[in-house]
């Protein structure tokens, strides 16, 4: 089922950045005090992110939707600190301007977490100050392409401005802590949109979101500009940045994006999913790229009873594979008991298990192995009791 | 001896000769018992299961926390086609919708209204069903080549099970352009009935008032 | 009418030792024509009784010889487990096979009948033609008019105890049928006799007081489950074996449900962690799939202390299939397949965790689901779906 070979390399990778990541955290506390990553909390905690942060970063679209009803109904984000957080925010620790960009993808079972942990990362990211790009599913790229255009930019490519103008948007909404940072930073050279449009040299980047977002026709291409800038800058150590990609298997799967001759595109006739790809090569510093491999790619939806894999491999297919080694493999497992019943514990505090009998001894037992210990089926279990 | 029977069974079964009778023997199967609670006291001596066999457990009655009779026949009579995992989904999640209303309401309150409130939506649910309840159904009779609809005393469980299809066949006429979700409306229907408001109590006081209206063919009961 | 002298003889004759044949014929005057059936039937069976034990011995001497072993070693399993050996058959009714039995427990048995010292047939009901059904039923009036008497004169009275003026306590039995009564009294008699037998029964059963008359009805009656022995439908519990490596207790049994088998193997000791076909607990997407899977740990309360290990394939599979029908694959879906790994667990925790076996017998868990699709039939839409009648 998984690669071993693989894995057992990555692991051997992995204890070596952690045990890197331990003498930079030690280095960085003796050298930059100052700048050293605000901490989180232990693993096996909850931890509240403030609703005004969450709804600067989008939660409410960002997280999966059973929990972002959650954070309508009681008010308040509140998430548990599990292994695959710390490691990431441990790695994310080891980044820094002489090393290249960091490479994690979060795999496992379904309902294990992936996406909560992807936007925890996203949170650390931003009490640390860093720019934030954060892709939704980057299925919505390959799949949910509403309207196409060809490009004028590089022939045979297909731009796809809602998507671009979205995105765009939304990374506006998610930087506003470096807003001015990013004001300050300028264009290394002139970008030349269109015959009448076009943006000078030594502007502040932030003018090529705004104008992506005023003319979607030029969106696509201000996405890669955007994301030019920012890797240039970023390795001139101005600024850290977290690539947060959720579904970033798709960028190596199926499309529905007919060209003319109404055969399906391949995903790298995207504009948008060329610029993403760009974005996860390792060739820049001071970043850290968070992929997730999730398995709504190759899985069949209407198959009830099929289960599919879900290991980096086979979702990201042979040639996703190679372009994204070498990566640290994050797995995301089923809850262990003791944060299962840190869950329960806050459930019972919050009033939200109405029943009776779901507040007994018996119930939190009933509860915790009829979900099978896995986390999305708990909450929908916890959801009607 | 009882494996050498079942192997013998088995041999025959691949002929599948019509079954035209019930596979358990009612002279030697009774039912299970599905109470947790009774499971756990012993046995009355004059119970036929001190000797009998006991039919197997039915797939959707396992004795788990949350199962509540009500519940589960409104999910039987919610399934179409045999799709009773989609069915139990949608109850599952009006009840989940139920909750959060209620617990939105009930954060809200001070404390002497949060008293007043529940959140429990298997209690809503009971109590809306138990406010939908029909007390006569009404019948077609045919009398002398006329059809005339004759109301009837019906039983408690006849009645609550008129009390969820009327509430069924509401929800799913609202449902079925899609403009909203059969739980959303299954949701919203169960708060109003469980406060005595909501097209389900007026259809259920409709079906009153004609069976009052045709008082005079009572005498048509056979 | 007879004289005396033979009706000795008859006595004689009539008693187990076999009788030679009459010699004081010269005697007999004059012999009714159906005594005299009776008599030579009689010599005969007797006659035809001895040949066959003889060649029953004979026949047991040779077999003998053929299977190597002493005669006296050669007891009736033996005998069995030969006959078996020489002569395989493939035939699924067990009364078609071969058998080699005692004459006199396979042969049909001799009705003789008892004479008085006038050589008259004893007792009156010998005029009946079915005399010990009709005793029987004589019996039973006498037991219930005693029935009633002793109720009526001692209702009310505390010198008797207060459960012999109940009915009889018949629960969990029925009435022996008519075979086994034809075969207990060893006398044919007509399916409207054996109505009236039961009608009688029943009354007497049903009045109070008749507890005192317990045993005389329970001869007559047989426990429904009888055929099985056990309380258990389907596979018994197993037996609890223990892994030489790790040292755990496990039980292992194979069962069915449906179209699908399930071998299962419950371990002691464990993390309540599943395996079916390589598919843990949160593989099963459908709560009533892990409703049922834990079924059996929640009704014997044991959630996180079993260990289930359990393969599953589909029989028809397995069967020789029809030439123009694909294989098929899967082993049942969301209900079947859990449904049998949950009878196979749960007879595996009845083993390992006995004090459950009740509860989980009582549940419903420890039987095997005898139900099975109803093939449908042809010019039908389903297995009793009718096609809509439509005029034209």
């Amino acid at each position: 089922m998984k690669p071993c070979a693989e894995l057992a390399s990555h692991v051997a990778r992995r204890v070596a950045v952690r045990r890197l990541g331990g003498v930079h955290r030690h280095f960085c506390t003796e050298a930059k005090a100052e700048s050293s990553l605000s901490l989180l909390p232990d693993a096996g905690t909850l931890y509240e992110m403030e609703m005004p942060v969450a709804k600067q970063l989008n939660m409410r679209t960002h997280l999966p939707s059973s929990l972002s009803k959650q954070m309508g109904t009681l008010g308040e984000v509140v998430t548990l600190v599990r292994e695959p957080i710390v490691e990431v925010a441990s790695c994310m620790r080891a980044v820094n301007k002489t090393f290249p960009t960091l490479r994690l993808v979060l795999w496992g079972p379904f309902g294990t977490g992936k996406t909560v942990t992807l936007n925890q990362a996203v949170h650390h990211a931003y009490n640390n100050n860093w720019a934030i790009i954060n892709l939704r599913s980057a299925m919505e790229l390959t799949r949910r392409v509403k309207e196409i255009e060809m490009s004028s930019f590089v022939s045979g490519r297909i731009n796809d401005p809602s998507n671009a103008v979205a995105f765009l948007q939304n990374f506006k909404q998610q930087n506003q802590h470096i807003w001015k940072l990013l004001g300050e930073l300028l264009t290394e050279r002139d970008y030349e949109w269109s015959k009448s449009e076009k943006t000078l040299k030594d502007k502040p980047i932030t003018e090529i979101i705004e104008m992506g977002i005023s003319a979607p026709f030029l969106a696509s291409d201000c996405v890669g500009a955007l994301f030019r800038e920012l890797r240039r800058h970023a390795t001139a150590d101005k600024l850290e940045v977290l690539v947060a990609i959720d579904d970033a298997n798709s960028l190596w799967g199926k499309t529905l994006v007919k060209r003319a001759d109404r055969t399906y595109a391949p995903p790298s006739d995207l504009t948008l999913v060329v610029h993403f790809r760009r974005m996860i090569q390792n060739d820049w510093m001071n970043g850290c790229v968070l992929m997730v491999a999730d398995k709504k790619e190759v899985a069949d939806a209407r198959d009830e009873l099929g289960v599919s894999r879900y290991t980096p491999l086979e979702l990201f297919g042979e040639e996703g594979f190679e372009f994204i080694e070498p990566f640290l493999p994050i797995e995301t497992t089923n809850y262990t008991e003791s944060e299962s019943n840190a869950i329960y514990n806050y459930y019972v505090k919050k009033n939200w298990l109405a029943t009776e009998a779901a507040r007994t001894e018996e119930g939190r037992k009933q509860l915790m192995h009829l979900s099978a210990f896995n986390p999305f089926y708990y909450e929908r279990l916890c959801a009607f009791n | 001896m009882t494996s050498k029977l079942i192997k013998f069974a088995q041999k025959r079964c691949i002929s599948s000769t019509p079954s035209t009778f019930n596979m358990y023997d009612p002279r030697v199967f009774r039912e299970p018992v599905s109470d947790v609670n009774q499971l756990a006291k012993p046995l009355d001596s004059a119970d036929d299961r001190n000797f009998l066999f006991v039919k197997a457990m039915k797939s959707d009655s396992t004795p788990v926390f949350y199962r509540d009779s009500v519940i589960d026949k409104l999910v039987r009579v919610c399934t179409k086609d045999g799709e009773k995992e989609t069915s139990r989904r949608n109850v599952l999640g009006a009840l989940e919708i139920i909750k959060r209303r209620q617990y939105k309401a009930w954060a809200k309150a001070s404390d002497e209204e949060k008293k007043n409130i529940t959140v429990n939506p298997f209690e809503i649910s009971r109590k809306a069903i138990k406010n939908c309840r029909p007390l006569m159904k009404l019948q077609g009779v045919t009398r002398g080549g006329t059809t005339y609809q004759v109301p009837f005393p019906i039983e408690e469980p006849e009645a609550e099970f008129r009390a969820m299809k009327m509430l069924r066949d509401i929800c799913r006429a609202r449902a079925r352009h899609g403009e909203t979700h059969f739980k959303d409306i299954l949701a919203t229907e169960l708060i109003a009935a469980s406060q005595n408001e909501g097209a389900t109590i007026h259809a259920k006081q409709e079906l009153h008032k004609t069976c009052e209206a045709n008082r005079a063919y009572a005498h048509y009961r056979a | 009418m007879l004289r005396v002298t033979i009706a000795r003889s008859i006595r004689a004759m009539s008693s187990a030792a076999p009788a030679s044949a009459p010699d004081s014929d010269a005697s007999v005057r004059k012999i009714g024509r159906a005594l005299e059936t009776y008599l030579k039937h009689s010599q005969q069976h007797v006659a035809m009784m001895e040949k066959h034990r003889a060649e029953f011995e004979t026949g047991k001497r040779h077999l003998a010889k053929m299977m190597g072993l002493e005669v006296h070693e050669l007891d009736q399993e033996a005998i069995d487990r030969a006959i078996q050996y020489l002569f395989p058959s493939g035939l699924t009714d067990p009364h078609a096979r071969p058998v080699m039995r005692p004459p006199d427990e396979i042969l049909p048995k001799f009705q003789r009948f008892t004479f008085d010292e006038e050589g008259r047939p004893e007792g009156s009901r010998f005029f009946t033609l079915s005399p010990k059904i009709y005793g029987l039923m004589s019996e039973i009036g006498v037991k219930t008019q005693s029935v009633m008497k002793f109720y009526d004169e001692h209702v009310g009275s505390r010198s008797v105890n207060r459960k012999d003026l109940e009915p009889a306590n018949l629960s969990g039995s029925q009435w022996i049928t008519a075979d086994k009564m034809k075969k207990k009294l060893s006398e044919k008699f007509s399916p409207e006799l054996y109505a009236q037998i039961i009608i009688a029964f029943e009354h007497l059963a049903s009045l109070p007081g008749s507890a005192i008359e317990q045993n005389f009805l329970m001869e007559f009656r047989e426990p429904m489950t009888a055929s099985t022995g056990s309380k258990l439908f389907g596979p018994a519990i197993p037996e609890v074996q223990i892994c030489a490596e790790t040292n755990r207790r496990f039980a292992e049994v194979t069962t069915h449900c449906k179209d699908t088998r399930a071998v299962v193997k419950v371990t002691d000791a464990g993390k309540g962690k599943f395996n079916v076909d390589g598919l843990e607990l949160h593989d099963f997407r459908h709560l009533q799939s892990r409703e049922i899977l834990l079924a059996p740990m929640i009704i014997s309360k044991t959630l996180g202390r079993f260990d289930v290990f359990a393969t599953t394939s589909s029989i028809s599979a397995s069967l020789p299939e029809a030439p123009n029908r694909e294989p098929i694959q899967r082993s049942g879906g969301m209900s079947a397949l859990p449904r049998a790994v949950r009878h196979g667990a749960a007879l595996c925790i009845a083993a390992l965790h006995p004090e459950a076996t009740e509860p989980l017998r009582l549940a419903g868990l420890l039987t095997l689901d005898p139900r099975k699709k109803e093939r449908s039939k042809v010019n039908q839409p389903g297995a009793r779906a009718k096609w809509i009648w439509k005029r034209r």
